[in-house]
């Protein structure tokens, strides 16, 4: 909860604060261990198979925009 | 030296660009991916005199010329958001700001075709403007205010979304906050507190029945829909919070309504957006345009060829 004082007077939490969905900090969920990035193809490759990871079918693609990140497209990157 | 016609600009970990890179391969085009996270481990020259950007990479070396340069695929912030990540050491916060903003001069690039042009991006990330803009193409789009005031004159039996005018995602200690779109009724407008910031209100769709909310991917001319479903229904509220069972069923939009799609994205000067429409009683509301909009996630759960077709437009003339 967030609060503001503004001239001794305690602000009410606002609506989007109130709202917001709270959810701990993921670290990356794909596990590159076996893959390497090729700078020339521009893609990640399995170190063995030497198949390209989005075409792995072991590995979680991205389902939704949540698999971008929480925040998805939202996240514009950063 | 090795010319360069597509030039991508992202970071390592944005799998999205993997598909774009894969399909250009096979399409045997002369492409180079730039990662924003890797600048450091690049050696880069830009002769402004030339117009001409050397980059290496690897030991390999590659031109990128006004000349001969065809197209950019921008898959980067155009400008920082995470202000709210603390203790940023300085080092990074330098190589941070002066690469954004080294790419952000890439558009001195201007024969190149952008997808898209941050400048674009920029002008069309302004809510308010898209849905003037989608108005004027005659458009349905829900009634909209902004306000940091909860004394608003709104309708008491009605429902409403509330949402960040921006992207909000929030700092709190060791978790991050995000906010959706949230459904609201007035008595919680009128009773909070909405002094500390402003705060998008708009009429909620789907006040008497389920509406179904559509994504709707547009590449230059070309345009892919899809349905967002939960057990065969749309879905109250903001989808992005419910977690399983969601299916994405393409279709086929009306053509007006593809129409108007496609000219808001051409309006707005960009070469891709996605667009987020309501259906509902037999309408299409338009909610916003997307211009840095994820579509990686529609590839395998819709069959869509969105990575082809963006291929298709970054290998085509301007």
């Amino acid at each position: 909860m967030i609060t503001q004082n503004n001239g001794g007077l305690k602000l009410k939490t606002h609506l989007l604060l109130e709202k917001a969905y709270v959810y701990p900090i993921k670290e990356e969920e794909i596990n590159l261990e076996e893959y390497n990035f090729n700078t020339i193809k521009g893609y990640w490759v399995n170190k063995k198979s030497f198949q390209p990871l989005i075409l792995d079918s072991s590995v979680q693609k991205p389902r939704s925009k949540k698999c971008d990140r929480e925040t998805g497209e939202d996240q514009k990157g950063e | 030296m090795n010319s360069v016609d597509i030039l991508i600009i992202s970071n390592k970990l944005d799998f999205g660009t993997d598909y774009i890179c894969l399909e250009l391969e096979k399409k045997q085009a002369n492409y180079l991916r730039i990662n924003r996270d890797e600048f450091s481990d690049y050696d880069i020259i830009f002769d402004l005199k030339k117009l001409q950007l050397l980059i290496t990479v690897n030991d390999i070396d590659y031109i990128i010329s006004d000349d001969n340069l065809k197209s950019i695929y921008y898959r980067a912030p155009i400008y920082l958001r995470d202000i709210y990540k603390p203790n940023i050491p300085i080092e990074e916060q330098l190589y941070r700001t002066q690469w954004t903003a080294f790419i952000r001069n890439l558009t001195i690039f201007e024969n190149a075709k952008w997808m898209n042009n941050p400048i674009s991006t920029f002008k069309s990330e302004n809510k308010l403007l898209q849905l003037k803009y989608a108005n004027r193409l005659g458009f349905l789009t829900p009634n909209t205010y902004i306000t940091n005031t909860s004394n608003i004159d709104i309708n008491d039996n009605q429902l409403f979304i509330a949402k960040s005018l921006d992207t909000a995602v929030l700092r709190i200690d060791d978790k991050e906050a995000f906010i959706y779109s949230n459904l609201v009724t007035a008595e919680e407008i009128k009773n909070s507190s909405l002094e500390l910031s402003p705060v998008v209100i708009q009429d909620y769709i789907g006040n008497n029945s389920y509406k179904i909310d559509i994504r709707v991917t547009i590449i230059e001319e070309e345009l892919f829909a899809v349905r967002i479903l939960k057990n065969g229904q749309g879905i109250n509220g903001d989808w992005r919070r419910e977690k399983d069972n969601i299916e994405y069923i393409k279709f086929d939009l009306p053509n007006d309504i593809k129409q108007k799609c496609v000219s808001l994205t051409k309006s707005l000067s960009l070469n891709f957006g996605a667009i987020d429409l309501i259906e509902y009683d037999n309408d299409f509301y338009f909610l916003e345009i997307n211009p840095t909009g994820e579509w990686a996630w529609l590839v395998e759960n819709a069959e869509l060829p969105i990575a082809e077709r963006i291929c298709d437009a970054l290998c085509s003339p301007k």
